[in-house]
């Protein structure tokens, strides 16, 4: 008898003054057999009640019966005989919904809101549609509001009211004349002006911005008293500033102006100060940790050469983050479109999207093109030149580009240079929308193209962009978020997620997170020879606690999603159905760390190494120390750190090597591992950029290079699909890189400058659009 | 007989660009041409063409402009005496490192009409200015011939005709102007050395027979002659109505222009190349080593000039 056990358990709730922990209720419910009530007039003056099982009425309601309808009936302690009762002896039917509802007002009547809060859950789960629910959980929402109100639980307050507003804007309590408006205006106005009492002005000022916007400023008259004061303040932000910009002190007016204009948008005068302040300061300062010591888009491998890369240098396609299905591209000349067979690109260029010193025509792309597939130029292109059929030039400025076989992404391989001849050291043939002015030791000055190859063009009279960029070298985060805090730089590049959560609390600051992860992993120098053997290989991946890194020191203990352990050379997303998981098996769970078994490993790879030598007759003096270079950043020196601890815990002793600042790899080849944080954005172009012959990694293995190529051949994407997890099982299986983890990056920026309106995957993705005077919103 | 000679220099190739000019060709890879402007004074001026990449295979009037194909796959309108390109290039569908062999374009007597050109003697194709988006050769009918043809056009009336090689012969095919589609082929005796070329208001072609054969406007033949010479220096100049030729060698005969009976012959016993050109009533040729040769026009017996 649970059922009846569990019916107990709630009529003792309803009838006692106690309120049961939220949990148990949420169980007594699951527990409890649903029935309906069914109420029998016994005569005239006595009814009986019965609980009945569920009667299977079409979606639940009760039919129109006549008097000598007759119903059949089990009864829920008796469910094998079958009762039939007679319409008009029915006095009432209450379906089990209608009970429930009926049991969760009782629990308002008597105050138990929490315990209502878990009943409201079940029921809007199980039974949405049951009667007189809406109206019940609108009552609900009203009172526990007035309840928070009482205890001062302000913002809770406003939160329940305005989902109230969100379900019955009409809202009015039990017609008393109290309605939902009413209350979100009294306690926005409390908030307001405890907001302005505590001097959290820009705070004040972008809740009643929102406020205004969502309800119309005559939904909140008493709103307007804090309206009043707050346009005061930023009236005089306004006065101040424009005081600075006329004194020539016009990074001073900039900050003032933004702070207006945070304070309160619609101040008098106030978009059209920051415009012309805008105009007469077109500088963004960059706060950055690591200095970009070269300008290269296309480095998987490195963070600032990446950055940078995206202010100098165009690529014929561009890559604009992940898609719904795979990674979304775009053809900064014009427009493209691949067809439904896969076996061909329709470029179609736009010459007013191109500066008219650099207008070309299909006849010119079409070359570059040709010239990627000839072996004797240049720019030749392997991948480019196995897949390229011949091309077609229509009407001067649409070209048809075939293909030998299908291929479901030629866009990736196309991300190639437009000028493929062009040398950094020639400023007047860079074709990006900024170039390289001046550099020192802490800024690097990088003023507006005039040879930016495809300008932006603003439908808005009053878009400001910049004009210059700093890029402001600090020499560690903590004093770069301080100048950040402090208005002395607009954005700052490149935080961990323990660097952008605190950041995030801080109303005058936005924090955002990139497009895509990167993937930080341990590359092998293929060139060692004691790297090649997979179990030394192993042994380190099986000696590393990286599971305590990760969550224990680089989180310190936050959980974000995307911020996992990772099994293999790709990415795994930010969710299961992410798209660019798609390369990642996630049936291949990440080694464990077992500190015995790298031991043992790594024994056995030095008795087989000794064996070897001992065969040749040469000297075998044990594995070396191996040396783990990496960046200078915080995250991959505190990562190398304790990696090198863990490691010479178990007597696989290693050493660091510190990389000069900005740089990624160590030409001098004078190292066993190599930690690399990768943006391995789109797999099937950037396994080969990391794993192939050529590749960051220099794999040699010819399992891994065949299905490198297997996977280049695919024609479909569930063939990419399968190939990109086989070659992530093979990797896997062979430690072919050791995996670490990956990581969500952010950057921070003022509000006063917008940024990009989709998450880019670097700074710089979108820099035309960027905005140093916001239009209000 | 050289009445005189000037230093041409490496330009060995005159293309006419109608009333406009002349433009001397030189070697293939050459990115300069000599252009002389009719009217204008002094001395030929050398022109850089401008965007060239690859190889000129062939090159002709079009429009008073020079009109060039190249091996890498493109035909290009060059502007002169500037050498740029006001026109976008037509380029057909290419395929990585390929070189392409074209003919010299077959242009319509009324340059509206365009031109055809023949690519890797398989593929036709009929090419007209097209001014939107903006001006460029556009391809208006492509053909792909079964037989592949000699890469020599001749643009003759609303015909272009071509050379197809047979089996122990010739046959000289003529395709509609604008369908590029064959309306009328003629079985010849032996195989073409020189020709299809349209002269003026005829058609001329030359077997390996010696059978010099005309054919008038409406393709029916006009008269067919025998001749000597088997190696002609380039398309006859017709004068008061009459063909004069010059071989290779340095014989110049003129024929009747409408019986093709020999009426005059003489030689500057210099090897020449390319085609004579009257000028100032006197007969302007190319010597094979870079001298213009100008002796007097040839004339018909009882004229009193040189007799046969």
């Amino acid at each position: 008898m649970v059922a009846r056990g569990s019916l107990l358990a709630i009529c003792a709730l309803l009838a006692s003054g106690l309120e049961l922990p939220a949990q148990k209720i949420h169980d007594e419910l699951l527990r409890r057999t649903p029935f309906d009530l069914l109420v029998i007039q016994v005569d005239e003056e006595t009814t009986e009640k019965i609980h009945i099982e569920m009667l299977p009425f079409p979606d639940r309601k009760v039919p129109d019966f006549k008097s000598g309808s007759v119903l059949e009936v089990r009864l829920l302690d008796d469910p094998d005989e079958v009762y039939e009762v007679t319409w008009r002896d029915v006095a009432s039917l209450q379906l089990y919904e209608q009970v429930l509802v009926g049991e969760v007002n009782q629990l308002v009547a008597k105050g138990h809101l929490d315990d209502a809060f878990e009943y409201f859950t079940f029921i809007r789960r199980r039974y949405p549609k049951a009667p007189g629910l809406d109206e019940s959980l609108e009552r609900y929402l009203y009172l526990n509001a007035m309840k928070w109100f009482s205890e001062q639980r302000l913002l809770e307050t406003l939160s329940l009211l305005e989902e109230l507003h969100q379900r019955n804007p009409k809202y009015e309590h039990d017609n008393s004349g109290l309605t939902v408006a009413s209350a979100i205006d009294k306690a926005a106005e409390t908030i307001l002006n405890d907001y302005i009492k505590a001097g959290s002005t820009l705070l004040a000022g972008q809740m009643m911005d929102r406020l205004i916007r969502t309800y119309g400023a005559d939904q909140l008259p008493s709103v307007q008293g804090a309206v009043n004061q707050l346009n005061q303040m930023a009236t005089a932000k306004r006065d101040e500033a424009r005081q600075l910009m006329v004194d020539g002190k016009l990074r001073e007016a900039q900050r003032l102006s933004r702070e207006m204009l945070e304070i309160f948008p619609r101040v008098a005068g106030g978009r059209q100060l920051a415009v012309e302040i805008a105009r007469k300061y077109p500088l963004v300062i960059v706060g950055v940790t690591e200095r970009a010591v070269t300008a290269d888009r296309s480095r998987i491998d490195n963070w600032s050469a990446r950055r940078a890369g995206y202010l100098v240098r165009r690529t014929l396609l561009e890559y604009q983050g992940p898609g719904i299905e795979k990674g979304e591209y775009r053809f900064p000349m014009g427009n493209m479109r691949q067809a439904n067979d896969r076996r061909s690109i329709h470029f179609s260029i736009k010459p007013d999207q191109i500066a008219s010193q650099f207008v070309t025509d299909g006849y010119e792309v079409s070359r570059k093109l040709l010239d990627m597939a000839d072996p004797s130029h240049p720019s030749y292109l392997v991948s480019w030149a196995s897949l390229f059929s011949h091309v077609d030039v229509k009407d001067v400025f649409d070209l048809e580009v075939h293909f030998r076989r299908p291929h479901v992404l030629p866009e990736a391989i196309l991300q190639v240079y437009i000028d493929s001849q062009l040398g950094v050291d020639d400023p007047n043939r860079i074709d990006g929308p900024f170039v390289l002015a001046s550099e020192d030791e802490v800024d690097s000055r990088y003023r507006m193209n005039e040879n930016n190859r495809f300008p932006y063009r603003s439908e808005d009279p009053d878009f400001v962009p910049p004009a210059e960029i700093v890029e402001r070298l600090f020499e560690d985060r903590e004093k770069a978020v301080r100048a950040l805090k402090a208005g002395e730089v607009d954005v700052l590049d490149h935080l961990s997620p323990v660097e952008a959560i605190p950041l995030m609390a801080e109303p005058s600051i936005r924090v955002k997170p990139y497009a895509l992860p990167s993937v930080h992993m341990l590359v092998p120098n293929m060139q060692r020879k004691h790297m090649q053997i997979d179990l030394v290989r192993k042994a380190i991946v099986f000696g590393i606690r990286r599971e305590m890194i990760l969550h224990d020191l680089l989180m310190r203990g936050h959980r974000v999603p995307g911020c996992q352990l990772i099994s293999g050379p790709f990415a795994a997303g930010l969710s299961r159905d992410d798209p660019l998981s798609y390369a990642y098996d996630q049936t291949i769970k990440p080694r464990e760390y077992l500190p015995r078994l790298a031991i043992t490993l790594f024994k056995l790879a030095e008795r087989r190494m000794k064996e070897d030598a001992d065969k040749r007759e040469e000297k075998f003096d044990g594995i070396p120390t191996l040396v783990i270079a990496h960046p200078a950043n915080r995250i991959a020196r505190e990562a190398c750190r304790t990696i090198e601890f863990h490691l010479n815990h178990i007597k696989i002793n290693c050493s660091l090597k510190e990389l000069p600042p900005g740089e990624t790899l160590d030409s001098s080849g004078d190292y066993d591992l190599l930690y690399c944080q990768l943006a391995m954005w789109e797999p099937i172009v950037d396994a080969s950029a990391l794993l192939g012959p050529e590749g960051l990694a220099m794999v040699q293995d010819d399992h891994v290079n065949r299905s490198l190529q297997w996977l280049e051949a695919a024609m479909r994407w569930q063939e990419v699909r399968d190939r990109v997890r086989s070659l992530h099982r093979v990797c896997h299986d062979k430690v072919t890189v050791i995996p670490l983890w990956q990581m969500v990056d952010y950057y921070a920026h003022h509000p006063g400058i917008q940024l990009n309106r989709r998450p880019p995957v670097s700074l710089y993705h979108g820099v035309q659009q960027w905005q140093l005077a916001p239009s209000l919103p | 007989m050289t009445e005189s000679s000037e230093s041409g220099g490496a330009y060995s190739h005159a293309v006419l660009l109608g009333e406009r000019g002349v433009a001397m060709l030189g070697s293939p890879l050459q990115r300069k041409v000599l252009y002389a402007e009719s009217g204008a004074e002094g001395p030929p001026r050398q022109i850089d063409l401008q965007g060239i990449r690859g190889e000129m295979v062939s090159a002709t009037g079009f429009a008073g402009q020079l009109l060039a194909t190249f091996d890498e796959g493109s035909v290009r309108l060059f502007e002169l005496p500037s050498g740029a390109q006001q026109v976008s290039p037509f380029q057909p569908s290419l395929r990585p490192g390929q070189r392409v062999g074209w003919s010299v374009p077959a242009v319509h007597s009324d340059p509206k009409r365009g031109f055809v050109v023949l690519r890797d003697r398989q593929q036709l194709f009929r090419v007209q200015i097209k001014n939107e988006p903006r001006p460029h050769l556009a391809l208006q009918v492509k053909q792909e011939l079964s037989t592949p043809v000699y890469d020599v056009l001749a643009s003759f009336g609303e015909a272009v005709l071509a050379v197809e090689r047979s089996e122990g012969h010739d046959t000289l095919v003529a395709f509609s102007w604008d369908e590029l589609l064959e309306i009328r082929r003629w079985e010849l005796t032996g195989r073409v050395l020189w020709g299809p070329h349209r002269v003026e208001d005829r058609l001329l072609l030359l077997t390996d027979r010696g059978r010099l054969i005309c054919h008038h406007e409406n393709l029916e033949v006009a008269w067919e002659s025998t001749i000597k010479s088997r190696q002609l220096a380039g398309p006859p100049v017709t004068h008061e109505g009459d063909f004069i030729f010059v071989s290779m060698e340095g014989s110049i005969w003129r024929m009747d222009g409408k019986t093709g009976d020999v009426v005059a012959t003489s030689s500057i016993l210099e090897p020449v190349i390319g085609s004579p050109v009257v000028f100032s009533d006197r007969l302007w040729l190319s010597g094979a080593d870079g001298t213009i040769h100008v002796v007097p026009i040839p004339r018909r017996s009882g004229e009193g000039g040189q007799s046969l």
